[in-house]
């Protein structure tokens, strides 16, 4: 995956860029605003992150500059205004995810991923997901795995859905608060793990094997084998 | 109640302020006209009683007592003034229409007031008296009746106040008037005021012209809020350069502990105590956002991002968030909702925020086996919110502080994140101009949060 990261700060941007190469990831970088403007420009990326305070050109206008051309290729913002009306000022200019610094070197990676996925694949008006031997439907609400129907309650049939249509991807924490809960700030970490704790009571126990992953540092991940 | 209320009022007092200038006024110019009048009258008959007397003087001196007698008689027949009294006592006699003349002959020569008792009527007379005395022996007495004057003195008392009732009529009108006036002028500060103490820092006055003291507040008035916009924003601006400083290398620190963490050699004791130092940058992070909320929620201007959005729904959504957790700790998380959906204007992030915290503080505290419990409701007009939790309650003493910043309940200090949780919660209520009220109940402890149902326009 090509990935352009425009940030300033050296120690950041040497910490992401390894960490993009270790994953299998090809990765350039600029460490000002004009220079990842032309970039952005020149390039073909799959996804972009964009520091918001830079030398030169700040992340915001970048973001309205590509988008005003007609860029659409996908943009996280990465940055230290953390705050909630900073990120919906990041989102109003056309950027399509924001995460707030310190960061877990995992959610960013997801992060990027997912959003990358999403821009290849537009997502078609599904009934029926399925995962293996996992099945839900969209209409009847109704979940089996292996034939054997699983009852679910409202948010766990959500938290269930947010992650077969992600299925093979890690899926953080924070990105299960945001989705099935619409909440962008981190109450307690423990919550999500609970969730998911109850989910897999239900999934998991008592089958073949088990379809919840935990991945170490990030999240989770759903996946038929 | 209400009219000890009113006495105190400005328009009140502004209609006693008119009313006595009015009133005294009228007394006055009432006097002035009282003493022109009487001066005249005085006057006239001065002049009346002296043209007399001089012609009949001049005729004594000149032709004698005799001709004279017949004067005073012709002359009192000719004038027809029933008010003139004359009186002559000569050697020839006496003549005129004096009453009771012979009493006042002995009179010093001059100007006297005198009171003699009438002839033909029972009602005593008053008389103005000019007296005057000749070589010959000869005396004359010119009298005018003072009936006029003294009709004019005794109607004083009574003209001074009168029509005074109508003097406060018109006062209060006047007053109310005024008032009118000058609330006209008012409102529209107490319109500037209102908005901006409601979030909206950019209404102004905006005065044109400088022509009172009214335009001068106005000018004034508008350029302290320029000045603490800017203020304002500079301080706003401040915090997010603040946290952005702290930010950066706070992330840079966490990056590198996560670099050394990841290295395959390192024994696993050091690892765990890595990892336990992250964990303690996290918490050091996640109060910095705190703070950061905190402010955000209590600068005013947040209410510009404001949506209308479902508060049942985030009370759901919240609820199901910590369902997993309580059970874990076997306590049954109880909700209870009216029928239909309850919306505000408000901000789903900071609402979801203190109501997760409320119901945070509530699962920590309530032991194993407990219940928590969570009312929306309707109320007075607006919304209340009730978390209740059977755990131990707050000390009484510490119920009104453990809504402040950074202050904790002693008893509570070995459970991290109370202090900064309520006074977040607090904020976040007086954002969306509601309240935050604490109290114990006999078996645990309840929280409850008032909104009225606001519009933001």
């Amino acid at each position: 995956m090509r990935i352009l990261l425009i940030e300033d700060d050296k120690d950041h941007a040497r910490f992401i860029l390894a960490g993009l190469k270790e994953s299998g990831h090809n990765p350039d970088h600029a460490a000002d605003g004009r220079e990842g403007l032309f970039l952005a420009t020149e390039e073909k990326y799959d996804v972009m992150i964009v520091d918001r305070m830079l030398p030169k050109l700040d992340g915001l206008s970048i973001i309205q500059a590509l988008r005003t051309a007609g860029n659409r290729t996908p943009v996280l913002i990465l940055s230290s205004l953390g705050r909630v009306e900073e990120r919906i000022k990041g989102l109003r200019f056309g950027a399509d995810d924001y995460l707030a610094k310190p960061f877990e070197f995992g959610e960013l990676l997801a992060r990027i991923e997912a959003l990358a996925r999403r821009g290849n694949t537009p997502q078609a008006e599904q009934t029926c997901l399925a995962a293996g031997e996992l099945e839900l439907n969209l209409l009847t609400r109704v979940v089996k795995r292996a034939d054997r129907v699983i009852d679910l309650q409202n948010r766990e049939f959500q938290l269930l859905e947010f992650l077969m249509r992600r299925q093979g991807q890690v899926v953080t924490r924070t990105m299960l608060l945001e989705g099935v809960w619409d909440f962008h700030f981190i109450p307690n970490t423990n919550l999500i793990d609970a969730q998911i704790s109850k989910l897999r009571q239900k999934i998991d126990k008592g089958f073949a094997y088990p379809m919840i992953k935990t991945v170490k540092g990030s999240g989770y991940r759903l996946s038929a084998d | 109640m209400q009219i000890k209320s009113y006495l105190r009022t400005y328009s009140f007092r502004s209609a006693i302020l008119i009313f006595l200038a009015f009133g005294l006024t009228l007394i006055a110019v009432r006097l002035s006209i009282y003493a022109q009048s009487l001066r005249t009258a005085y006057g006239d008959l001065v002049l009346v009683v002296t043209a007399h007397a001089e012609e009949l003087g001049e005729n004594i001196e000149r032709y004698g007592p005799a001709y004279t007698n017949n004067l005073v008689n012709a002359i009192l027949r000719d004038a027809g003034d029933p008010n003139l009294y004359i009186g002559l006592r000569s050697p020839a006699g006496l003549t005129g229409n004096f009453p009771q003349i012979e009493k006042f002959t002995t009179l010093e020569q001059g100007w006297r007031e005198i009171v003699v008792s009438n002839d033909n009527n029972d009602k005593p007379l008053s008389l103005y008296v000019h007296c005057s005395s000749y070589p010959d022996g000869s005396r004359l007495l010119v009298g005018y009746d003072m009936g006029y004057i003294n009709e004019i003195k005794q109607a004083l008392p009574r003209s001074l106040f009168e029509n005074l009732e109508l003097a406060m009529a018109i006062s209060i009108v006047l007053s109310l008037l005024m008032i009118w006036l000058l609330n006209r002028h008012v409102r529209k500060f107490n319109i500037v005021f209102e908005k901006v103490s409601s979030g909206q820092l950019d209404y102004r006055m905006k005065a044109r012209s400088e022509i009172d003291q009214f335009d001068r507040l106005a000018i004034n008035l508008d350029g302290m809020l320029d000045w603490l916009t800017t203020m304002l924003e500079m301080s706003r601006e401040l915090g997010n350069t603040l946290a952005h400083d702290l930010r950066t290398p706070l992330s840079r620190h966490r990056l590198e502990l996560c670099a050394i963490a990841d290295s395959k050699d390192l024994p696993i004791t050091l690892k765990e105590k890595l990892e336990s130092s992250i964990a303690k940058l996290d918490e050091l992070v996640a109060m910095l956002q705190n703070i950061l909320t905190i402010s955000l929620a209590e600068s005013r201007n947040t209410a510009q991002l404001f949506d209308e959005i479902n508060l049942s729904d985030i009370v759901e959504s919240i609820t199901s968030l910590y369902e997993p957790i309580a059970e874990d700790k076997n306590i049954d998380l109880q909700t209870s909702f009216p029928a239909e959906a309850i919306r505000i204007t408000g901000d789903r992030q900071l609402l979801g925020q203190a109501i997760g915290n409320l119901v945070d503080n509530a699962i920590k505290y309530t032991p194993e086996g407990g219940a928590v419990q969570l009312e929306l409701r309707r109320h007075r007009g607006g919304v209340a919110l009730e978390v209740s939790d059977n755990g131990p309650g707050v000390p009484q003493d510490m119920l009104d502080k453990i809504k402040q910043r950074f202050i904790r309940a002693d008893s509570s200090r070995h459970i991290p994140g109370f202090g900064i949780g309520l006074s977040l919660v607090e904020a976040v209520a007086k954002l969306h101009h509601g309240s935050l009220s604490v109290e114990n109940t006999p078996t645990g402890f309840r929280a409850t949060l008032q909104f009225g149902l606001i519009k933001w326009h």
